[in-house]
């Protein structure tokens, strides 16, 4: 129980859910405001994560470049995806989607020369070698801390990520009350209405996939920095269902729900560590793992049944059809 | 400001069944065109085909000359040809004001990163105004804060009227304004119908099932059945045309 009590824990927590916060809001501007069905988020963040580790440790890149050129090729990517994919019917374009993250996934796991493979990025580099692609951004942790005055590292890291994520949900909440978000807005409730009216749909719903993409991708480079390491293995397709729990728990169509949904989950997802009291404890650790899985599935269950709307939804917007 | 709408030889088939099959018509410039036919007759599909929502397998779509019939729909709309939809489509969770400013051309706030430009500010300023004035047209002004969603079906065709006249259109196609529309709000909506012609000088293309509405209010009347145009003319040539009472009523009917 001593991790329940100690800040350090709750900092790393906090950490997470600011990931998930950028993370997410990409997505809450793809389905939340544009109507996309998007169940590959997690490519983009992928995607993000590796262009930024390869270019550092390969290509012997400073992170302060590497890492917005991460962000630029998940939008890229994005764009690529959404030029042949978002003439589909929306349902369809979900199933392209989650290929696309399977593929990236598979990508990375086989192509060893390019990503390190299954070892994760600690191939990345020489044979024999340990590779690492952060030593420039501890660098400027530590010097953050410092300034700061804060002892723990995660402390720092909190204040960055949470200061990036207000940043760019502010951006966001800015650009979704311009008329430009209008236009993506009635694109989510009919995209033949809109196109009726002189929209161009494809060239809006290529710009919220390339934008949401781009976020995906500043969330990959923040969860490289703060895991020192990753492979295939963190960019499962359950992490994209993570970000639509978020989304759905928050309230759709909102900015500001973004990051308390990721908050409750977060929350939810760290406090069920804690589940050691009997009858759970006769369990081994093991098996605890799963009914914590299942604790959560059915407390968000029940959020969801009580607000339906989500936390920081409209009910009266849901119930009209 | 009126625009020519020519159709030539349109063809469109779903599978086997050939919806529209060979239609040649030609709308005069300020003029309203009733376009009537039995249920099948395939004046939605030729709607679908001209707006750009379908695209024909044959045949081709003039607007002013200029061949539309590859085009998107949403640059068949900012050409100066809108259409509205059978079924109201009003979107619902947006304010009845926001539906009809969305459809404001050529706003540069549209753009991403331009909303922080002046020009799209005062564009915004006009475009609100001038939605508020279609709005009190309709005497939907009082709801203009309110989700469209909650707008009855009739009030939802009037403010999906007023929406395609923020477009600026030159030629309006209307798929069925009667439908749906209470009748003592029928009267009302027709005048509006005909003050498009008279005062603004739109060219008017309209299905309707309302006979009575259709020949009073149209120029010129043209009929189709089984995807082509059978007969065309004035009402009352229309009116008395037997190819036109067979399509309606069955080639083998008794004249009492």
């Amino acid at each position: 129980m001593s991790a329940l009590a100690s800040g350090g824990f709750w900092a790393f927590v906090a950490v997470v859910a600011g990931v998930y916060t950028i993370f997410a809001l990409g997505l809450q501007l793809q389905f939340g405001f544009a109507g996309l069905l998007n169940f590959g988020q997690v490519a983009f963040m992928a995607i993000g994560a590796y262009t930024m580790a390869i270019l550092v440790v390969k290509e012997g890149w400073s992170t302060w470049l590497a890492a917005p050129l991460g962000v630029a090729v998940a939008a890229a990517a994005g764009l690529l995806l959404g030029l042949p994919a978002l003439r589909l019917r929306a349902d369809y374009f979900a199933i392209v989607t989650i290929a696309f993250s399977e593929i990236v996934r598979y990508v990375a796991t086989n192509q060893d020369s390019l990503t390190g493979g299954s070892q994760g990025t600690i191939a990345l580099g020489k044979v024999g070698q340990a590779a690492q692609y952060n030593g420039q951004w501890e660098r400027f942790q530590t010097r953050f801390q410092g300034w700061l005055g804060v002892s723990s590292k995660d402390v720092a890291m909190l204040v960055i990520v949470w200061g990036a994520a207000i940043v760019l949900l502010a951006l966001v909440w800015l650009a979704v009350r311009t008329p430009w978000g209008r236009v993506l807005r009635a694109i989510r409730e009919d995209e033949d209405t809109a196109a009726s009216l002189g929209k161009n749909v494809l060239a809006y719903k290529l710009q919220a996939l390339a934008i949401g993409s781009g976020l995906a991708g500043v969330a990959g480079c923040f969860y490289a920095w703060q895991f020192s390491f990753f492979s295939p293995d963190d960019f499962q397709p359950l992490l994209t269902f993570f970000a639509w729990m978020i989304v759905i728990l928050g309230g759709l169509g909102r900015v500001w729900s973004v990051p308390v949904g990721a908050a409750v989950f977060g929350f939810l997802f760290a406090g069920t560590r804690f589940l050691d009291f009997p009858p759970l404890s006769y369990l081994s650790g093991a098996d605890r793992a799963y009914v914590r899985l299942i604790v959560i599935g059915l407390v968000i269950i029940g959020l969801v049944l009580a607000r339906p709307q989500g936390i920081l939804g409209k009910r009266d917007e849901m119930v009209l059809e | 400001m009126s625009a020519r709408l020519e159709v030539l030889e349109l063809v469109r088939a779903f599978g086997g069944v050939r919806a529209v099959d060979g239609a040649t018509l030609d709308v005069e410039p300020g003029s309203i065109t009733g376009l009537i036919g039995p249920n099948g007759a395939g004046k939605s599909t030729l709607f679908n085909c001209v707006s750009g929502f379908l695209r024909p397998h044959s045949g081709r779509v003039f607007l002013d000359g200029k061949r539309i019939d590859r085009r998107a729909p949403h640059r068949i709309a900012r050409a100066g040809l809108v259409r509205t939809f059978q079924t109201p489509r009003s979107l619902t969770r947006m304010t009845v004001l926001e539906n009809v400013v969305l459809a404001a051309p050529r706003h540069d706030g549209e753009r991403l990163g331009g909303a922080l430009a002046r020009r799209a500010r005062r564009r915004e300023r006009e475009a609100r105004s001038r939605a508020v004035e279609l709005l009190e047209l309709v005497r939907l002004d009082g709801h203009a804060d309110a989700l469209a969603g909650t707008l009855s079906g009739g009030e939802r065709k009037l403010l999906d009227l007023v929406r395609v006249l923020m477009v600026e259109p030159r030629i309006l196609l209307l798929d069925e304004p009667m439908a749906g529309v209470s009748p003592t709000l029928r009267p009302e909506l027709l005048e509006h119908i005909l003050a498009l012609r008279d005062r603004d000088g739109v060219t008017l293309l309209i299905v309707e099932h309302d006979l009575d509405f259709v020949m009073r209010a149209s120029d010129h009347v043209i009929v189709m059945n089984n995807g082509r145009v059978i007969a065309q003319g004035s009402p009352d040539e229309v009116r008395v045309d037997e190819r036109v009472v067979d399509a309606y009523l069955g080639a083998h009917h008794e004249v009492a």
